[in-house]
Parts: structure tokens; C-alpha cells; sequence
């Protein structure tokens, strides 16, 4: 689990992230067009130039529609006779509210075409540069971290509460053992497969994605260490929750799940309603995937925020397996 | 038949007993079903949007507003305003470097910064224009990443911003502007406005009974295999039908009333529009019910253990839920992913079930939804009773 977990998901999620995105090097859309007049055209096709926004000019609605169910485009549009029609693929569901953003940014440069405004005022963009960044760099980070959080989480539950279920760790009592320690030493097995399952993956995105990290070794090590270490203390202070494995699996499951979904890995802050920005806000997974990004080479962040995550993580961690252990074991003697 | 009847009950209530099985067959489909349209259902709809802009504005005092105009604007589209879009931050122009920085450091995601030289460019552009002669225009600058989403989203915004500024400038010099009606329609929709609560019921309704097939059929199968109890059976007069047919109805029964549950659920409480009542999706259900059984079966006779049979279940299970186009839409896809996906049953059965709940058309014809999980039914079984057939010689 702890290897192919990683592996599994990163490949899965990130050709389909890498399909969304239109392209490996940008946030690109592809739209089908298809509009009455061959001005508007020649117009769209000079103002969406270096906008991210690509167009593909079909013959009829018909060419547009297939485009559109065939999955070479992401949107289309149909001017005729002062209609704009934007039209979306039903099976995009909940990404198609993503794409409507788009819609008054395309139907204003379409009046301004049809008019002939001239440009009073223009947008000079300026790239701010953060690393050599593409799309899938982009989501990888969050992938692995995904990945090696429910991995850890996972791994040490499951063989905490099956300890605690087949009673070996009441059988543990009579020894002189500190649950403490005895929970370290099985979290270090866990930590070490973990800690090469991620590097492997790194390595691997690369030959695959081509995602050209710039990826500082050290940080990267120290960092992903910190995150296993969490994630393992979480899985000890589930296994502490019940003593039936299955209830343990169960709780795991949901609150993976939970964290899954609601990170900021998939989709931005920016188009986040206010109560799951809160929710991202809290979980690690959101931070770990900051964090990953950084010592990749492809975000910035300050050096401080990096050494005060990277000691939250690891102490935090090591402190739930410490503490956790030792509750588990008192939980076994009673 | 005696004994078909109490196979079927012994199997039925012992997982309606099982902690484990209701939460596999209840909880969690309902949990995720909350789940997933807490998460996505207002993503970047109106209200959800807030990108972080700061503005710079460097103009001094020069008899012209302009660029207190494009302040204005700004802020009108900022919180508190209603529908706002943006969360503005004014800075002062010698904190260029520090607001540059933000941007980087995602603590904003675009910087405009408006020049020095902003009211008079404007100012000469109106005069040329009135004259009828050519101009350059003024420059807004701005700062953003443009591989962030985020940031290149608001870029995009602030594009859109621009043009409906010019278009401004051109009205107020008499210029016709030509209006537009603006209008959207879904591709094979046959809801006139699904929600995503109705886009992810049929969904849940595929993901629901293949997680009841794969976690109540193999684990069990395996645990009756590894404790010889399969043998045990063996050694009576009862016919292996009887147990088959006993176990495999026990869980289709289980699933029957996960479907019942879960669309209650999805329409009295998640407010679905979905057709629940329709005999077509309740026959597919059906039909999707024994493939998932069989791949159950397949997965439960392939190996022994219960580890093997828990790894080997989550391996299958990942890469079908998640290419089946039901948490992520599923687009420009690599072909070798593509033949995964025309292979995957769920993708089918999830098309299949959408058009049946009358939600969207397939966007695969009707006898491939049928065929392909057939054959999956088909291979599944015939492997499983090759091997079972194999043991027990």
C-alpha cells in the first residue's frame, strides 16, 4: 500500500488534472466557436493570442457539438445574430462553473469586436515567476502529499487496531515495554516505505509529466519526513478511537475522504465558497502540499514558514505517536 | 429450495448485523454523497468567488480622474459590495516590491498597478479619438503567476475588467455599442438546469453498489475459503447452487435497498431532481448489481488471504472510481488512459444511469452500457468458476 498508493494516484489523478487543464505548460482552454461572421472570427482570434484561451473554429453547430461530446474542447460558443450561446458539456458537472468565469471575459471582448471599440486602456501582464512551473508540476506536489497522508494514516491504523483487536498489545502489559517506543518503532518501518514511495513518485512524475523540478533534495527529504511523520501520529490517534479495526477503517476512510476533497490540491482558494476555504484552511494536506511545492522549486514561500511547518509536522507528529502509543497501551490495560 | 432460502437469510442477516457492513452499505455512500456536494456543489459560482487583488496607484494630482474612476471600479466589484468578486488591498506605489512579492508568495493573486503617466495617456487617447485620429492606449500593469489557477484566473478577470472599461469610454463618446444577449445551454442535458446534487446522485447510485460488491462479496468469499468452510459445505448433500444462488441474492437484496435509501436520501434530503421512480434505472441497477457481484466473486476466488483480498480490492477500485467521470470530469485524456476508461464498467454504467434518471443523455450508445458490463459479468464469472472448479479437484 505504502508504494503503490502513491504511485497509483499520482498517475491516475494527474493525467486526468492534466486533461482538465488543457495542456501540460499552462492553464489553457479550449473552446469550439462558431460564429456567423468571419470578422468576429479573425477578431477573437487576435485578442484570445497569449490569453490561455485557445479557439477552434467549427463549420456549423453540428462540428461545434461534436467537438464538444468528442472531449477536443472544453466549451463552445455560438454568435448569430446578437445571441451568444455558450454551450457545456453535461458531463463536466461541477467543472463547468469553473469555465463560466470565462463567460463575461470572452462575451465583452465579442461586443468590443462587434463594435469596434478601440483599446482606451490595455493590461500589460507581467509573469511573476515562481520556478519552472507547469500545470501537472503543479498538482503532483498535492497528489504525493494526498497520497502519503492517507498511506500513513492508513498503514498505522490498521496495524494499531488490529494489535488492539487480536489483543497482542494487552499481551504487552506484562513487559517492561514503553508504548511510546514500541509505537515509534512501528511507525519507523511505516516511515521509511513511505519516505521512498514519495521520492519514487517525484522521480517518477518527472519521467512521465516531464515536470522539471528544481527540486532541492535535502528540503525535500526533511520535509516529506515531517509530513509521513503526521500523518502516521493521525493514524495512531484513530486507532485510539475504538478498538474494533473495521470502526477504525471506517473513521479513517471518511476523514480521508474529507481531506481529500476539501485541500486546496484540486481546485484554488480563489473559486471556493467561504465555508470550505475554512475547512482547507485546517487540514495538513493543504499545507503539506504548500510545503512540497516549495522544496520542488516550483512556489515560493518564506524560509521561515518552511522550518516553522516542517517542526509543527514533525513534533506534532512524533508527539502523537508518543503520547497516542501510550494512551493506546493504558487504554489495553484496563 | 429450503436450502436457497437459508442461505439467503443467514447471509442477508448477518451483514444487516454487522457494524462493518452497514457502514460500507449505508454510511458511506450517504457520508460521501453529503460530502461531495458540500465540496463542489458552489465551486466557483457566484458568492464562491474571491480573488485577493491589490492595487497600486501611482498618479499624482493632474485635473483628470481616470484612474480614480478605475479605483472605483474596483472597489465596486470588493468586498463588502454585493456580488463581489474581489478582496482588494491598497498599497502605496514604494511598496511595489513588497505587493510584487505577495503575488509571489501566494499571499495575492494579481497585482495592477496604474502608472504615473495613466490620466494624462488616457486624457491624449479620448482627445486623438474625438479627432479621429490613432492613439496608443494607457497601460494598467499587471503582476500575476500565470500557471497558478488562481492567479491567472484573476488575470483573466481583470482582462474581461478592461474590455468593459473600453467598451465604457467608447459609450460615453457616442459610440454605438452593440448589445448582446447572453445565453448558455448544456450539451445533452435533459434537465433543463441540472445541479450538481442531480449530476453526482447517479453517481453515487454506480459507486454504492460496486464498494457493497467488491467489500461484502470477496472478503466473505475469501473468509469462507480460507476457514474451509466451502469444504465443510462440500461434504453435504446440498447442492453448491443452493449456496451460490443463496449468497449472490442476499447481496443483490442488500443493494436493493441501498438503491431505495440512498435515493430517498438524495431527493428528501439533498433536494436531487433525479427521476428515482424510473424502471429503466432500477433494471439497470439490477443488471449492474450482478456485475458487481461477479467482479466480487473474481476478486474473492483469485486470492486467499484477507490482506490479498483488501489490497487487491483497493487496486481495482481506485483506478474504476476514478475514471469513471464521476468525481472529475474525464477530458483530453491520453489514449492508453482512453482505452482504460472505454474499458472501465463504472464509466458506463454511470452514463447509463444519468440518462435513466433523466438527468443528461449518454454520451455512450445504450448497448455498449449494457455490453461492456456484460462482459465483465461474463469474464468475472467464468474466471471465478474456472478456478473454484480448478480447487476443487
Amino acid at each position: 500500500m505504502f508504494f503503490v498508493l502513491p504511485i497509483l494516484l499520482m498517475l491516475i489523478l494527474g493525467f486526468v488534472i492534466e486533461g482538465l487543464s488543457g495542456s501540460t505548460t499552462g492553464v489553457n482552454v479550449k473552446i469550439a466557436a462558431f460564429f456567423s461572421s468571419s470578422v468576429i472570427q479573425n477578431a477573437m482570434t487576435k485578442a484570445s493570442s497569449g490569453t490561455g484561451i485557445e479557439f477552434v473554429f467549427a463549420k456549423s453547430v453540428g462540428d461545434l457539438n461534436v467537438l464538444l461530446n468528442s472531449g477536443k474542447v472544453q466549451m463552445g460558443i455560438i454568435f448569430d445574430k446578437d445571441v451568444f450561446t455558450f454551450v457545456y458539456n453535461q458531463s463536466f458537472g461541477q467543472y463547468n462553473n469553473y469555465l463560466k468565469i470565462l463567460q463575461d471575459v470572452i462575451s465583452s471582448s465579442v461586443v468590443n469586436a462587434l463594435s469596434n471599440v478601440k483599446p482606451y486602456i490595455q493590461i500589460k501582464s507581467s509573469s511573476v515567476k515562481s520556478g519552472n512551473l507547469t500545470v501537472i508540476g503543479f498538482i503532483v506536489p498535492g497528489v504525493i502529499a494526498i497520497a502519503i497522508t492517507i498511506a500513513g494514516i492508513f498503514g498505522m491504523a490498521i496495524i494499531t487496531g488490529n494489535y488492539r483487536q487480536n489483543m497482542v498489545l494487552k499481551r504487552l502489559e506484562v513487559t517492561p515495554l514503553n508504548g511510546g517506543l514500541f509505537f515509534f518503532s512501528l511507525a519507523i518501518v511505516r516511515f521509511v516505505a513511505s519516505l521512498i514511495a514519495g521520492s519514487l513518485t517525484v522521480v517518477l512524475s518527472e519521467i512521465i509529466f516531464s515536470t522539471s523540478y528544481n527540486i532541492n533534495w535535502l528540503s525535500f527529504l526533511i520535509f516529506i519526513s515531517s509530513g509521513v511523520m503526521l500523518s502516521l501520529g493521525i493514524g495512531v490517534i484513530f486507532a485510539l478511537l475504538s478498538r474494533d479495526l473495521w470502526t477504525i477503517l471506517n473513521i479513517s476512510t471518511i476523514l480521508s475522504i474529507t481531506m481529500m476533497l476539501f485541500s486546496d490540491v484540486f481546485f484554488p482558494y480563489s473559486i471556493m465558497p467561504p465555508y470550505m476555504r475554512v475547512i482547507s484552511e485546517m487540514l495538513p494536506i493543504s499545507y503539506f502540499s504548500q510545503g512540497l511545492r516549495y522544496t520542488l522549486g516550483i512556489e515560493a514561500m518564506h524560509y521561515q514558514d518552511f522550518v516553522i511547518l516542517t517542526a509543527i509536522f514533525i513534533a506534532g507528529g512524533l508527539a502523537m505517536i508518543f503520547f497516542g502509543g501510550m494512551e493506546i497501551l493504558k487504554l489495553e490495560r484496563k | 429450495m429450503k436450502a436457497f432460502w437459508k442461505f439467503f437469510k443467514l447471509h442477508l442477516l448477518s451483514d444487516v448485523r454487522n457494524r462493518r457492513s452497514i457502514f460500507w452499505v449505508v454510511i458511506f455512500p450517504v457520508l460521501l454523497l453529503a460530502l461531495l456536494i458540500l465540496a463542489f456543489s458552489n465551486l466557483g459560482t457566484n458568492g464562491a468567488l474571491n480573488f485577493r487583488i491589490i492595487l497600486i496607484n501611482e498618479t499624482g494630482t493632474s485635473g483628470f480622474d481616470f484612474s480614480n474612476r478605475i479605483v472605483d471600479i474596483v472597489k465596486s466589484m470588493s468586498f463588502p459590495s454585493k456580488n463581489a468578486v474581489f478582496t482588494l488591498t491598497e498599497m502605496n506605489p514604494n511598496q511595489e516590491d513588497s505587493a510584487i512579492k505577495k503575488v509571489l508568495y501566494s499571499d495575492a493573486d494579481i497585482l495592477i498597478v496604474i502608472p504615473k503617466d495613466f490620466d494624462s495617456s488616457i486624457a491624449r487617447s479620448v482627445l486623438l479619438s474625438k479627432l479621429g485620429m490613432n492613439f496608443s492606449p494607457a497601460t494598467l500593469d499587471a503582476f500575476y503567476v500565470p500557471n497558478r489557477a488562481s492567479s491567472s484566473l484573476a488575470e483573466g478577470m481583470i482582462e474581461g475588467l478592461a474590455g468593459k472599461i473600453n467598451a465604457f469610454f467608447a459609450g460615453t463618446l457616442g459610440q454605438k455599442i452593440s448589445s448582446v444577449v447572453v445565453k448558455d445551454q448544456i450539451l445533452g442535458g435533459i434537465m433543463t438546469s441540472p445541479s450538481y446534487t442531480d449530476f453526482v446522485t447517479p453517481g453515487i447510485l454506480v459507486i454504492a453498489p460496486f464498494t457493497t460488491g467488491l467489500l461484502l462479496v470477496a472478503p466473505k468469499l475469501s473468509f469462507l475459503r480460507s476457514n474451509r468452510v466451502m469444504r465443510r459445505y462440500s461434504s453435504t448433500p446440498m447442492n453448491p447452487a443452493s449456496f451460490f444462488f443463496g449468497f449472490t441474492f442476499s447481496r443483490v437484496a442488500i443493494m436493493v435497498i441501498q438503491y431505495i435509501g440512498l435515493a430517498l436520501f438524495a431527493v428528501f434530503v439533498m433536494q436531487a431532481s433525479v427521476d428515482v421512480f424510473s424502471l429503466d434505472a432500477f433494471f439497470y441497477y439490477l443488471f449492474s448489481c450482478a456485475v458487481y457481484t461477479a467482479i466480487g466473486f473474481a476478486v474473492g476466488v483469485a486470492v486467499s488471504s484477507a490482506v490479498a483480498v483488501s489490497a487487491l480490492s483497493s487496486v481495482i477500485n481506485l483506478p474504476l472510481e476514478f475514471l469513471a467521470g464521476i468525481y472529475f470530469p474525464l477530458f483530453n485524456l491520453p489514449w492508453y488512459i482512453k482505452i482504460f476508461v472505454y474499458a472501465n464498467p463504472l464509466w458506463y454504467a454511470v452514463n447509463a444511469m444519468r440518462e435513466f434518471l433523466r438527468v443528461s443523455q449518454s454520451p455512450s450508445p445504450m448497448w455498449m452500457n449494457i455490453f461492456i458490463p456484460a462482459l465483465w459479468f461474463i469474464i468475472s464469472m467464468s474466471f471465478a468458476l474456472t478456478k473454484r472448479a480448478a480447487e476443487r479437484k
